[in-house]
């Protein structure tokens, strides 16, 4: 699904991923671990599109999205879903209107985009709160309207970068399970960055150890 | 006890200068003949003339507004996150015509369009005769407006996209081009920016006076300047001033509404540690972009400037313009130096207050130096002259402490929001950690959040002094024999000053705020 070959990016002069050779399986979960400033969201930024490799190459179903210092294909046709660690929901726009957004980019109909959004709505549990703005949902809420809104294209690959950092212990696990439990039944690909090793047990069914921009050459696989 | 008496000081300075004068003003048309009366008010009210001028107002202001809203959003959008060459350049030649008093734009396209004007040498007279008309009249009054204001939208939108945070506009990068990007996220985020830059055009021209009695445009605000220092009528200058302030109040109140209506999705905005606000690549479109800003540049700001250069060249001019106004040029600047460090000053404290909700009126004190600052300098001027024309207070109306006070009213906002928005970026704990280390309120004043907003400082210094330099509307009204300033200098010699030693004289006024204002924008740009 998503192949680098020696991708190295620097940001402000300072070298952050250096030499990284990784493939992800279609169907993975692949979790990055690491510590803090390692490099995990840069990755996952160059597999978006967001910012463009100093050095290598990205691809993603065998085509070549991203070589060094260009952006060949552009992140809003790359068909992937993130969830970013503040969650970026737009709040300006209520619940249904943050999920119909993506549809609209993509041109579906009004009667196919209410049908998709019911669906996800229903497969996140957010019935009935689709017309309240990100600023009246609790913290859970909001995560689950993020995953909603990266889900609701049915991408098949999905980044997330650590999106249930913010959330205590208790509803970190639930949330887990929820991801787990979306990816089974849609069957997208995930990435999936944290530095939380209970995290990284729940959801992973392959590890990659990052540490000081580079891969940690014990991968752990826990299928 | 230190502490709560140099927050109450501000708190006074803006009641003395900026409040109480406004109070006197509306008492003061509430007098006729020596005793209480609604005459004046029923004169502006049974008056067609009146009622006329009032609609010229309106729908000058109202095409002001619309046309710098339209210019400058996407302006401010090309400044704030192009990858377009020079923006930091073209930013401050597009703020050069705000810096300068509004007149010096008129005089330059009068210059241009003029019957000794260029365009009349190299258009044939029909054509040129036609511009003529144009330009002395609404359109001109329009045209030279917008390009004054033009930096108030710019500005905001530059300073409101640096609140964005960028993953918000990433999300959404994802799924859609960033033309797409920019009208359904960044521009409904940054609509409270243009909500208030378009309400602060709108206010601003309405009580603009000099530019639409330069190009025989009539209007209220002119009207009421009129009546005072021409023909002395306190009680009618006062109520033809009243509507203005009520306009501008209505307006602040509605943006006030507006504002809190938002605040759901302006509370705690900002960048994200570490990040930048996300650069478009124009790519393919640079060079349109460039060259269209260029163009536009040229034509509103260096055109007419160049025809009051391409004047003010002949024999003689300057030396005639040093001779008769060095004098008001160096009183210029040392009235300025005084209103911006005291305003500095005050401007430290308000904001310390506002920011710590210190004082129980620190929400009045946001809201009412917001408001003395959107009225017509008219209004304040005739408020300030019948609060302090006494005999017993002629140390203050027969010196330049009226104009400091002028400036202290009017300017006191922009002090106090620029270092307020300085104090935010200082979390609570660097004075509190000073605290429990037994620093006194001076000792960490001076100290620890001195020293953490020293570049809001600076900057409310130098954007105050600029303000302060160029101010024409209250100084033409309190200013006391021997103490005319340069905008007011150039003004009252254009009546019959010849149009070489005019030009001459605005282009000293345009050198002597371009200086400070490079430095400033150097400064700030990254902030």
């Amino acid at each position: 699904m998503v192949r680098l070959e020696c991708v190295t990016k620097y940001l402000d002069g300072r070298l952050v991923l250096r030499d990284i050779d990784l493939q992800i399986e279609t169907g993975e979960r692949l979790v990055l671990l690491g510590p803090s400033g390692c490099g995990k969201t840069t990755l996952l930024r160059l597999v978006a599109g967001l910012v463009s490799p100093d050095r290598g190459r990205i691809f993603i179903k065998g085509n070549l999205v991203s070589d060094s210092g260009k952006v060949i294909v552009p992140p809003e046709e790359r068909l992937i879903g993130f969830v970013f660690q503040d969650l970026a929901l737009w709040p300006h726009m209520s619940v249904y209107e943050n999920l119909e957004f993506v549809l609209k980019a993509l041109g579906l109909r009004r009667k196919e985009r209410k049908v998709r959004i019911g669906e996800m709505v229903g497969m996140t549990d957010l019935e009935g709160m689709e017309s309240r703005m990100p600023g009246e949902l609790s913290g859970g809420q909001q995560q689950r309207v993020a995953l909603a809104r990266a889900l609701v294209a049915r991408p098949p690959l999905v980044l997330m970068d650590e999106p249930l950092s913010s959330l205590d212990w208790d509803l970190r696990g639930r949330l887990g399970e929820k991801i787990c439990e979306l990816q089974e039944e849609i069957g997208f690909t995930l990435i999936y960055v944290t530095h939380d090793r209970g995290e990284t047990k729940q959801l992973a069914t392959r590890v990659v150890v990052m540490k000081n921009g580079g891969l940690n050459s014990a991968m752990l696989d826990l299928k | 006890m230190i502490r709560q008496v140099a927050l109450w000081a501000a708190v006074a300075v803006l009641i003395v200068c900026g409040e109480l004068p406004v109070i006197f003003m509306l008492a003061g048309s509430l007098h006729a003949g020596g005793a209480f009366s609604f005459s004046n008010y029923l004169h502006i009210l049974g008056s067609r003339h009146e009622w006329r001028l009032f609609e010229n107002s309106i729908i000058l202001s109202a095409l002001v507004s619309l046309l710098t809203l339209i210019v400058g959003v996407p302006l401010g959008i090309v400044f704030g996150k192009s990858d377009m060459p020079l923006r930091k350049f073209l930013s401050l030649v597009f703020c050069i015509p705000i810096l300068v008093p509004p007149y010096v734009m008129a005089v330059g396209w009068s210059e241009l369009v003029g019957r000794q004007g260029l365009m009349a040498k190299v258009l044939p007279l029909p054509a040129s005769q036609a511009l003529f008309h144009f330009v002395f009249g609404i359109g001109g009054t329009v045209l030279v407006l917008s390009t004054v204001y033009l930096p108030i939208p710019i500005l905001l939108t530059m300073a409101f996209l640096k609140t964005i945070n960028p993953r918000l506009e990433e999300a959404a990068r994802l799924c859609t081009t960033w033309p797409a990007v920019l009208r359904r996220i960044t521009i409904p985020l940054i609509r409270p920016g243009v909500v208030l830059s378009g309400i602060l055009v709108f206010v601003l021209s309405l009580g603009e006076f000099s530019v639409p009695s330069y190009l025989r445009f009539k209007v209220f605000a002119a009207e009421s300047f009129t009546e005072f220092s021409a023909v002395y009528e306190f009680g009618a200058a006062t109520a033809a001033s009243v509507p203005l302030a009520l306009v501008a109040l209505l307006l602040l109140f509605v943006e006030a509404l507006y504002a809190r209506r938002n605040a759901s999705f302006t509370r705690g905005r900002g960048l994200v540690p570490g990040s930048k606000v996300l650069t478009i690549s124009l790519g393919r479109l640079l060079r349109i972009f460039f060259w269209l800003t260029v163009c536009l540049a040229l034509f509103l700001v260096f055109l007419p400037l160049f025809s009051l250069f391409s004047r003010s060249v002949a024999a003689g001019a300057y030396a005639e313009a040093l001779d008769l106004g060095l004098d008001s040029m160096l009183r210029s600047f040392v009235y300025a130096f005084i209103g911006a460090t005291f305003l500095t000053l005050t401007g430290f404290l308000s904001a310390y207050l506002i920011k710590n909700r210190s004082l129980w009126c620190w929400r009045l004190i946001d809201i009412t130096s917001l408001f003395v600052f959107a009225l017509p300098g008219t209004v304040l001027g005739i408020g300030l002259i019948s609060m302090w024309n006494n005999s017993w207070t002629q140390f203050v109306y027969g010196s330049m402490i009226i104009i400091i006070f002028g400036y202290a009213g009017r300017y006191y906002v922009l002090s106090s929001r620029i270092i307020l928005s300085d104090f935010h970026l200082i979390p609570s704990s660097m004075e509190e950690a000073a605290q429990m280390a037994g620093a006194g309120w001076l000792r960490r004043m001076l100290f620890v959040l001195a020293p953490l907003a020293k570049r809001g400082i600076f900057a409310a210094w130098l954007c105050v002094f600029l303000f302060c330099l160029r101010d024409t509307d209250i100084t033409m009204l309190v200013y006391p024999p021997g103490c005319e300033t340069l905008p007011v200098r150039i003004f009252t010699l254009m009546a019959n000053g010849s149009p070489s030693l005019i030009a001459a004289l605005c282009m000293l006024m345009v050198a002597s705020v371009v200086i400070p204002s490079a430095i400033l924008w150097h400064f700030q740009w990254n902030e």
